[in-house]
């Protein structure tokens, strides 16, 4: 990109091509007072006070945020006139605006104070005439006071550009013109507080916040959000050990300042009255509260009973998708260390159990190299299977900064319509039948080998294997693909044409496929395509593919680096083979009984139903309610004598606990967490854990004191260098790095095991069967939510607040058949059990399917489900 | 050197030979006579509808240099922004009066109060400790 | 975004001629305001339930078309009367006390400025000039100029238009 040179206030500067003179500025240190400029939006040019005189080339004065910088310019930021220009505009933005800064929480963060004070405004000159609007409250979570609105516009900027939304514009004109929703219905919106974020003066607020703490008073902390996979980095204010609010900060992190509504808005959980705040012991059936000595003697009394009598494979782990790594570390080596027990799993692995492989195969062959911020440099976006909208809304976030800044193309690929709002002219929607995905996939390769879309010698130069993957698409039919997919011809082309086009290609595969029974051979599938795009094999410059898999929680990665999995120790390192073997007995300091690993290593609730443990030690998840088929699980831990719950609630899970251990949440621990983009982030400590509870670290450490093993970590940057000689991925991550950057491992890990040559997975093309039901005739689908995620959000009072009732999405034409209309009560029914939900008529579901999230934590869908399309009945309730 | 001296000692004798002052107060049977800017115990004011008038902006414990205030703001049914919690340690106050200053309604004011003895170091005074020492006045509001 | 799917349609509306504007301007991109203009000629204004069902098909949202439709003087979202009664403002009309035209508007129809009456006859708007300053104070009603009126001639015009109706 060609650089300008000129002067900002005899500060010579060198930008980009195209860069205003307000963002060359800003990224030079050097102050100019503005109000509607924001970096990560679009410019407006509405306030007016960020003018500058220009003194060389197109001299003149000139306003800086809408003014491109140009060769040997010279500016000057402060001349007397400009001053001068600066107050009579604050004049008039002060003319009408309330002086209730006292009790507006804005105050000590506001931009119009800010430049009022910078300027040191005297008295303005003109009458001022309040406005006297009513606050709109018409939502528990956001509200807006007319009165101090400046209209500059970044709101509704924030509302369209990032989240896509657009639930508020300018109406009116002159000076009648307000911020508000179509008719002043109440606002309906995701509820993301992007607009408190960028909002210069106090006119959007979080209602949140209720007055609880001034700006000033806070101690902020940032850190990582506990939800979703992408890892946004949130703020954290606290005051005298309580978090108060969550804000965002736009130069921290991947997130650009740009979070969701659980981000911005999930906190309240930390101080809810549910959590468990001293250690829960049963005693004559209840749980009763009693003192960590006691319940951690009595543990590790149990545990020793259980290993002398039955071994210690009689013990399963289960750990956590929510924990940080340290804790995931710590949890695998205490259950293979010092219970002398292999079954360990998380729920992330027993979802998708072939995943880690092909993830850990993606990246070696160069697929992933890139971190999720590549998504916003991306020129071709591929959502396969994925829910952004729902399930990452910030990645989706990133992905409309990608369209509306490099002009992305768009392809989305799902079961089910899903929600995503863009700007793109390129937009490209396949939906194809349940289950045909591989054959979707399948049609593409077709149609970009059949028409040489690519340069295929290329493509069979620096691959292996392409004869056969080309002899097995001699006898594919696009045409039929077409048929069985339902996805037309043409848009399978089109889409062929969008992906094979030169630049960067983001590709993110959902659950919806990560989960499905041919989910592996899809992914195979996927990756061949990953490996014909021209960005794979291009020229360097051409740009690069990037694949993500989507992960549910905020550490499913790390808890599958962890190896808290049965196939693999810390890092992917083969169980099996000998020499691992030996490494870490070395690095541990003990010897595995032979008898603990296995080839064939089973699922650890099918040991459970096989009567083959006698304990469960849970850590941080509450697998009755989150695991499809519940009822199993359920059953599954009734058979089991002794079960250890460690978690922050009292979940369903915990209540068939022996023993509840109360755990530290992730404001009040320190650790890392690995996001789906591989990134590995460091929390901070911003309160003192409550109640009783203690970081999981801590937990597992004092409980393998009592058993006789002694740990001597001090804190998780001790257990994160014992992580960092042990498993390869993490080698050379440093914790105080970590505080200033990320780390990502997935580039190192190609750099040193990169494979010569791609060679392509035959993958014949098959769609899985969904066999005529007559008694359950629909297909239950099921997927993530918005609102909420887990246990957290559960006891999140806003967020429950903002989405109460979990609904079962209905479509159009089945609904009319049923005679079922919006908030109808309808009973959805399928072998295993039956549950009554909310009806929502939709046009986004194919027919013969229904959709309920599965995030809400006390809508127990996965009673349902025995597999991911699993067939049910559904009739309306009559009253 | 010797004018001042003089100055000096003019007031002091003048205060010896005035019979209101030369005599010791009998405190506590007497009462001292206060003058009207006296800086005492900060006391939270009364509105018209009968409520503390203070908006818990917390301004006064930002301003304050001994930091012996704590304002905690909360909302009422109203909207309305009120201290749910309001604590002065009146131990650490040094009657500065920069809190009376700094408020922006007016809502709390240094008064005569400068009997502070207690007979235990707890003696934080709460936000109805403060709010009674304004309606012991029964001032016109 | 969602707003869609659950706007309540206080009273029922024909959708299928804003469909059929719709379809004219399928593929067209930037063609909110002639939607716009079509949409109110079929309706005589806009109805919500009518912008909602533009915004879902143009993949707006309702509060874009609004900005817009708020904007613009030449749109309307509530419904006119069958009369448009202009009372002129202008320099000139003032100085020849339009004002007191206004109010006569205002007391014999007994409604203010931009309503329209209760059997949708007459809606009342004043306008900064009309353009016929030689012949104030102006008042036009639809298309006929009525100039040099005073308020008991215009107490008369109102009545012939009461008159002939609708």
């Amino acid at each position: 990109m060609k650089t300008i040179h000129l002067v900002i206030d005899d500060k010579p500067i060198i930008a980009p091509e195209g860069t205003n003179i307000f963002q060359a500025s800003l990224d030079n240190g050097i102050y100019i007072p503005g109000l509607c400029y924001h970096p990560k939006l679009s410019q407006f040019g509405g306030c007016r006070l960020c003018m500058v005189e220009v003194t060389e080339r197109r001299t003149g004065h000139r306003f800086a945020c809408a003014h491109p910088v140009s060769e040997g310019m010279i500016v000057k930021v402060n001349t007397p006139k400009v001053i001068q220009y600066r107050k009579s505009v604050m004049e008039f933005l002060l003319a009408h605006h309330p002086l209730d800064c006292p009790t507006c929480d804005k105050a000590g963060e506001c931009g119009l104070q800010d430049v009022t004070h910078e300027l040191n405004l005297f008295p303005g000159r003109y009458k001022t005439v309040r406005m006297d609007a009513p606050m709109i409250r018409d939502n528990p979570l956001l509200e807006l006071n007319r009165n101090r609105c400046i209209l500059c516009g970044r709101c509704v900027k924030a509302c369209k550009e990032i989240e896509g939304v657009g639930a508020i514009d300018f109406q009116n004109r002159g000076i009648k013109t307000v911020i508000g929703t179509a008719f002043d219905r109440p606002l309906e919106c995701s509820f993301c507080g992007g607009c408190t974020a960028v909002c210069p003066t106090g006119a959007w607020q979080d209602r949140t916040l209720g007055f609880k703490g001034r700006p000033w008073e806070f101690n902020k902390t940032p850190t990582i959000c506990p939800y979703c996979a992408v890892g946004c980095t949130v703020v954290l204010n606290t005051k005298m050990e309580s978090v108060r609010r969550i804000t965002s900060d736009d130069y921290l992190g991947i997130n650009e300042g740009n979070l969701c509504v659980k981000g911005r808005f999930g906190h309240e959980f930390i101080h809810s009255p549910e959590r468990i705040k001293t250690p829960l012991i049963r005693k004559n059936g209840e749980l009763c509260p009693t003192s960590w000595d006691e319940a951690l003697e009595y543990v590790a009394k149990r545990f020793q009973q259980i290993i002398n009598e039955h071994g210690g494979t009689a013990i399963g782990g289960i750990g956590s998708e929510k924990c940080t790594n340290e804790d995931n570390y710590l949890f695998q080596k205490f259950c293979r260390a010092v219970l002398g027990t292999n079954n360990i799993d998380n729920m992330a692995n027993m979802k998708s159990p072939a995943l880690n492989g092909l993830i850990y195969e993606s990246v070696i062959n160069g697929m992933m190299l890139a971190s999720m911020k590549e998504i916003e440099h991306a020129n071709t976006l591929f959502f396969i299977g994925a829910d952004m909208t729902e399930a990452h809304p910030v990645a989706g976030g990133m992905a409309r900064k990608a369209i509306r800044l490099n002009n992305a193309n768009l392809i989305i690929a799902n079961e089910r319509g899903v929600q995503f709002n863009s700007i793109t002219k390129n937009d490209i929607r396949l939906k194809y039948a349940l289950g045909s995905q591989i054959i979707l996939i399948n049609a593409l390769i077709k149609v970009i080998i059949g028409e040489k879309l690519v340069d295929l010698k290329k493509v069979e130069r620096s691959t292996n294997n392409f004869d056969k993957l080309r002899s097995l698409f001699n006898a594919f039919n696009v045409e039929e693909a077409s048929k069985i997919t339902g996805v037309t011809r043409e848009a399978i082309r089109n889409a062929a044409l969008l992906l094979t086009k030169p630049g960067n290609c983001c590709i993110v595969c959902g659950k919806d496929i990560e989960e499905s029974p041919l989910g592996a051979d899809t992914i195979r599938a996927l990756m061949n395509l990953c490996a014909l795009l021209p960005a794979y094999n291009g020229d360097a410059g051409s740009g690069k593919v990037s694949l993500f898999f989507s992960r549910s929680h905020n550490n499913s990665q790390g808890v599958n680096d962890m190896g808290v999995v049965p196939g693999f120790f810390p890092g992917y390192v083969n169980i099996n083979e000998t020499s691992n073997k030996e490494k870490v007995e070395k690095s541990w300091g003990v010897k595995f009984p032979d008898a603990i690993f296995k080839k064939d290593h089973e699922n650890v609730i099918d040991l459970a139903l096989n009567s083959k443990l006698k304990a469960l030690y849970i850590m941080g998840e509450n697998l009755i309610v989150n695991y499809p088929n519940g009822k199993k699980i359920k059953e599954a831990c009734q058979k089991i004598d002794f079960i250890v719950v460690q978690d922050t609630f009292l979940t369903e899970t915990a209540q068939l606990a022996e023993v509840v251990l109360p755990a530290a949440t992730f404001a009040e621990k320190e650790g890392t967490f690995t996001n789906m983009g591989m990134t590995v982030q460091s929390l901070n400590k911003a309160i003192k854990p409550v109640g009783d509870a203690k970081p999981d670290w801590q937990i597992i450490c004092s409980l393998a004191q009592k058993m006789g093993s002694h740990y001597s970590y001090v804190s998780p940057k001790d257990i994160l260098t014992e992580i960092e000689n042990i498993s390869p991925m993490y080698a050379g991550i440093n914790y105080d790095r970590l505080k200033r950057k990320e780390f990502h491992w997935a580039s190192s890990v190609y750099n040193k095991n990169k494979s010569t040559k791609y060679t392509f997975n035959i993958v014949k093309p098959k769609s899985s069967e969904i066999k005529e039901n007559k008694d359950f005739p629909f297909v239950l689908l099921t997927g993530a939510s918005l609102n909420h995620q887990g246990t957290f959000s559960r006891h999140s009072k806003s967020l429950v607040s903002v989405a109460s009732e979990c609904f079962v999405e209905i479509n159009k034409k089945d609904a009319q058949v049923l005679q079922i209309n919006n908030g109808d009560k309808v009973t959805i029914e399928s072998a295993q059990n039956k549950l009554t939900l909310k009806a929502k008529v939709t046009g986004k579901l194919s027919e013969r399917t229904v959709f309920v999230s599965e995030d809400y934590e006390w809508v127990p869908v996965n009673i349902l489900r025995d597999r991911v399309h699993t067939p049910v009945k559904i009739y309306k309730e009559t009253v | 050197m010797i004018v001042p001296l003089i100055k000096g000692l003019t007031l002091t004798i003048k205060r010896f030979l005035n019979p209101n002052t030369c005599v010791t107060i009998q405190y506590p049977d007497e009462r001292p006579k206060l003058a009207s800017r006296f800086r005492g115990l900060p006391e939270l004011q009364i509105g018209k509808d009968g409520r503390e008038k203070c908006v818990a902006c917390g301004l006064c414990a930002r301003v304050c240099p001994s930091q012996c205030i704590n304002v905690e703001g909360a909302e009422d049914e109203t909207n309305r922004r009120y201290p749910k919690i309001y604590e002065l340690d009146a131990f650490r106050c040094i009657f500065c009066g920069f809190c009376e200053e700094a408020c922006p309604v007016r809502a709390i004011i240094l008064r005569d109060t400068f009997e502070l003895a207690t007979y235990d170091n707890k003696d934080v005074f709460d936000k109805e400790k403060l709010l009674d020492l304004t309606r012991k006045r029964d001032l016109p509001r | 975004m969602k707003m869609n799917e659950q706007s309540t349609n206080k009273e029922a509306v024909d959708l299928s001629k804003v469909e059929k504007v719709l379809e004219k301007y399928k593929d067209v991109r930037g063609a909110v305001i002639p939607i716009l203009q079509k949409t109110q000629a079929e309706y005589g204004f806009l109805p919500e339930p009518v912008i909602d069902y533009i915004a879902q098909s143009l993949n707006m949202s309702a509060e874009e078309i609004i900005g817009v439709t708020s904007f613009y003087a030449q749109f309307h979202l509530k419904p006119r009367g069958h009369h448009i009664i202009k009372v002129c403002c202008g320099t000139a009309c003032h100085v020849k006390n339009a004002k007191a035209l206004s109010s006569k508007v205002r007391e014999k129809l007994k409604i203010n400025i931009n309503e329209t009456t209760e059997d949708k006859l007459f809606t009342f708007e004043e306008v900064s000039c009309v353009g016929a300053c030689g012949i104030a104070p102006v008042v036009m009603i639809d298309e006929d100029v009525h100039g040099e009126i005073s308020p008991d001639k215009l107490n008369d015009v109102l009545d012939d238009y009461k008159k002939l109706g609708v």
